[in-house]
């Protein structure tokens, strides 16, 4: 563990048989090994970090070491920072992502969600989409072509106030569709994904997971997750204030705060190549999610969704309907004729599908893509998907147990089968136990690969669903105070601004307690995630609020929601 | 050790076909270097762009191997479901395999199996945190706000969304508790402490298997060496970044038992 460009002197107490400062002036804590021998603990370390005082921000030590009580207090020492991106005018940009709130199923999956947050630094011109999910009435087949690449297509007109939304849709497309909606497709797309149950079972799952596990691992995550996402804040903090003292000095980029003009470009142009890379469409928007869809379908911009999570739903009845969410893609595939560029995307229950249908023509070797096409009946499927698919079903086929390794297998069928041939001779042997009991060690060990990965899925999951959120709010927060300093005469504006002055101070302590009382509430791995994800975020804004009282609660109950 | 030794060390012990298939971190650091505050018009388009045709790479990628998982996890079914079938009088196969053969050898195969998957969710999640500490770089180095849009769509992205090949992940371990019997340690799902002690006698074991099937040095070894390899970056990846925590010792048991299968088979590039 390191704390880099630590200050020792705010340290009290180092404990020099606990730490060593290397290099680099980091502080870095011995490693297991070196504590072992030495008598010092991490408990007694732990203890003292505790004890310090609160740290500003930059020390990155603060907040590795102390999320808890430490981590609140460094935000109260920050002014209001200068508004470097006209965030402000952004602010009112953002209309309505409390829709969103509402509904649980938003709440809980927000990551899944098609929403694109491109930060509070960007023009005004973006807003985050709001959608009103709606429950998938039946469970469908899903077709999600995918395409790579990005053609973009966008209404280049920065300037204009709150309406320019972009549709955040995973699109990757190479080439440039011109497609209209139908309405099918904003079926598809406003339908919430139906993923959500999916993936909170496996949340469910892992929550379980972790209570059965060592304490321990769950707090490696937390610190992960601390280490992933802490050194951002710092940066961002120190690059939007301009404080004199920032203790850690960056590369000050002069554009941020001496040229906002000259940002906001460059910020644009990003955000242009972002959009080309995905294929986002800005588009002008009215209101609401419909009419998003609405006007998208009007306009000639064209817009391909991929919801990737669609078409990983349980779906248990096994219904032939599949539901192409972007029948532009096929519309591309069918014209581009020789080329797979929209890349499918396989799921179990397709190639169910599949296998039905090349049963029916009498089997893999009979079955012609057309054939299997023409009984699978699937819409958006083309031929040259059946085709490619088919070719790999034949070679799974011939030789399953070569096909099970793959390329890596240095010899042919005969290599395994030798194996084999060799285990189970040794199965006459005492140590034949070793090839089961072999096996079942690497099961073991794969098994504990893919619990972990899970577990650090989730985790990440969660951040970006945090980050997100309390931008959001923040963005909130802001809009709502300028149009209470709009709606107040200019007389009443001064003692508003002192109110509103001084709640920030008592709801950023506040948001640091109530963000730790989250903690017995839920599970402890996503509540620890929290409130890391908490203070990394509350770290992310160009804003130093913690949103209002309301916001504790809002949050505590949101992710109650959440996370049962 | 940085993240990019750790990266590259991954990538030394992956499936060798996999091996061009992983972030070019090292790439997209220089890129980030290049960048000055003054003209990184050029430098930062082409960050944004490598990275952008690193995440296709990584889409087609998993996705070309998450169907054939798919068909793979069907085909192995369907075996199980003939051998049961079909031999359950312990018969001889006609084609002259006899049960216990195959029994044999389907377990190995749905080890191995599971074992690749694992390892695709492994990339999945090591190129994730590959992006997020470079785009932490990109905007530190920039200014920029960079990091947080792009890595909401990375969320989304399709190499990232593993729930698929996870769901067939789990399927398989239930349908390998079926698959081998209830024997001595009961099962695949044994309690912990029983499992340390059987653990350290499988250790010396798989020494001794390795020994005498050293020259066949097939799948199964490989995919377990990445295994015990990506399971070791993992730890390394918890304990090195992170602080201590309030316990004496933040490693658990089975990070330890990682670390002596690991000290017993030094990873070897497989060829």
């Amino acid at each position: 563990m390191v704390f880099s460009s630590f200050n020792e002197s705010q340290l009290i107490g180092v404990r020099k048989d606990v730490v060593r400062f290397d290099k680099g002036d980091n502080l870095v804590l011995k490693t297991v090994d070196q504590l072992a021998t030495s008598k010092a603990g991490f408990v007694d370390l732990w203890t003292e970090m505790n004890m310090r005082p609160a740290l500003p921000l930059q020390t990155s030590s603060g907040k590795c070491v102390n999320p808890l009580p430490i981590l609140p207090n460094p935000l109260e020492d920050f002014p209001r920072s200068p508004d470097p991106f006209g965030v402000s005018s952004t602010r009112e940009m953002m209309t309505a992502p409390l829709q969103m709130q509402d509904n649980p199923m938003v709440s809980r999956m927000r990551p899944s969600h098609i929403d694109s947050a491109f930060g509070s630094g960007f023009p005004g011109d973006l807003q985050f989409p709001s959608f009103s999910p709606r429950e998938r009435s039946s469970q469908n087949l899903q077709f999600i072509p995918d395409s790579s690449g990005g053609g973009a297509h966008f209404l280049p007109n920065p300037n204009i106030a709150s309406d320019v939304q972009s549709t955040g849709f995973n699109s990757y497309q190479k080439e440039d569709d011109d497609n209209s909606w139908s309405t099918g497709q904003l079926q598809e797309l406003l339908d919430f994904p139906d993923g959500v149950p999916a993936a909170n079972d496996q949340m469910g799952a892992s929550t379980e997971v972790m209570s059965s596990e060592n304490h321990v691992k769950r707090i490696g995550w937390r610190e992960l997750a601390e280490d992933l996402y802490a050194d951002p804040m710092e940066a961002n903090w120190n690059e939007f204030l301009a404080e004199p003292n920032v203790a850690d000095p960056q590369p000050k980029n002069p554009l941020l705060w001496e040229d906002n003009h000259v940002t906001l470009s460059r910020l644009w142009k990003l955000t242009v190549d972002l959009c080309s890379a995905f294929g986002i469409h800005l588009i002008l928007r009215s209101s609401g999610a419909r009419e998003i869809f609405d006007e998208v379908a009007q306009s000639s911009s064209n817009v391909i969704v991929h919801q990737p999570q669609i078409q990983q739903q349980p779906s248990s009845t096994q219904s032939r309907e599949v539901s192409v969410t972007a029948s532009g893609n096929t519309a591309n595939t069918s014209s581009g004729a020789q080329s797979n560029k929209p890349r499918m995307r396989w799921t179990p229950e397709l190639h169910e599908a599949f296998v039905d249908a090349v049963n029916q023509l009498g089997g893999s070797e009979k079955a012609t893509p057309k054939g299997v096409l023409k009984l699978m009946n699937v819409e958006g499927l083309t031929i040259y998907h059946v085709k490619s698919h088919l070719q790999k079903y034949r070679t799974a086929r011939v030789r399953p147990e070569s096909s099970e390794g793959n390329a890596e297998k240095k010899g042919s069928a005969s290599e395994q089968v030798s194996a084999v041939d060799l285990k189970t001779t040794m199965v006459n042997d005492n140590r034949s136990i070793s090839i089961t009991e072999a096996l079942r060690m690497q099961m073991e060990v794969q098994k504990q690969l893919h619990e972990q990965l899970e577990i650090q899925r989730k985790l990440q999951l969660q951040i970006e669903e945090q980050g997100k959120y309390l931008l959001q709010m923040l963005e909130n927060q802001n809009r709502m105070e300028k149009e209470k300093l709009k709606s107040l005469p200019e007389g009443s504006s001064a003692p508003t601004d002192k109110s509103e002055a001084s709640e920030l101070d008592p709801p950023r302590a506040g948001a640091g307690p109530s963000t730790s009382n989250q903690a017995p509430g839920e599970s402890s791995h996503g509540s620890k995630g929290k409130q890391k994800i908490a203070d990394t975020d509350l770290g992310m804004d160009d804003q130093p609020e913690a949103g209002g009282s309301s916001t504790p609660p809002m949050k505590r109950a949101r992710t109650d929601d959440s996370f049962h | 050790m940085k993240f990019g030794k750790r990266l590259k060390k991954q990538i030394e012990e992956t499936i060798p076909s996999w091996r061009d298939k992983f972030l070019s971190y090292k790439e997209l650091k220089q890129l980030v270097r290049l960048i000055s505050s003054s003209s990184g018009n050029k430098a930062e388009s082409d960050f944004v762009s490598l990275l952008n045709s690193e995440i296709d790479k990584f889409n087609s990628f998993f996705m070309e191997m998450e169907e054939d998982f798919i068909i793979r996890h069907k085909e192995l079914q369907q075996r199980i479901e003939k051998v049961q079938k079909s031999w359950g009088p312990s018969g001889t196969h006609p084609c002259g395999l006899t049960y216990k053969e195959e029994i044999g050898r389907i377990r190995e195969d749905i080890v191995n199996f599971h074992g690749e998957m694992v390892l695709l969710i492994n990339y999945s999640n090591i190129n994730y945190i590959g992006l997020a500490k470079i785009l932490k770089k990109y905007d530190k180095r920039t200014g920029g706000v960079l990091r947080l849009p792009y890595i909401q769509k990375v969320v989304e992205q399709p190499f990232f969304t593993t729930d698929v090949t996870s769901k067939l992940v789990k399927e398989l371990e239930s349908t390998i508790d079926r698959m081998f019997p209830a024997e001595a340690s009961g099962g695949i799902g044994r309690g912990r402490k029983r499992e340390k002690q059987e653990e350290e006698d499988h250790i010396a074991l798989l020494h001794t298997r390795k020994r005498e099937t050293a020259e066949q040095v097939g799948v199964g070894e490989g995919i377990f060496r990445n295994t015990v390899a990506a399971l070791l970056t993992m730890q390394e990846i918890r304990k090195g970044s992170n602080t201590s925590s309030q316990n004496n010792n933040h490693l658990s048991e089975s990070d330890h038992l990682i670390q002596s299968i690991h000290l017993n088979f030094p990873p070897v590039p497989i060829l």
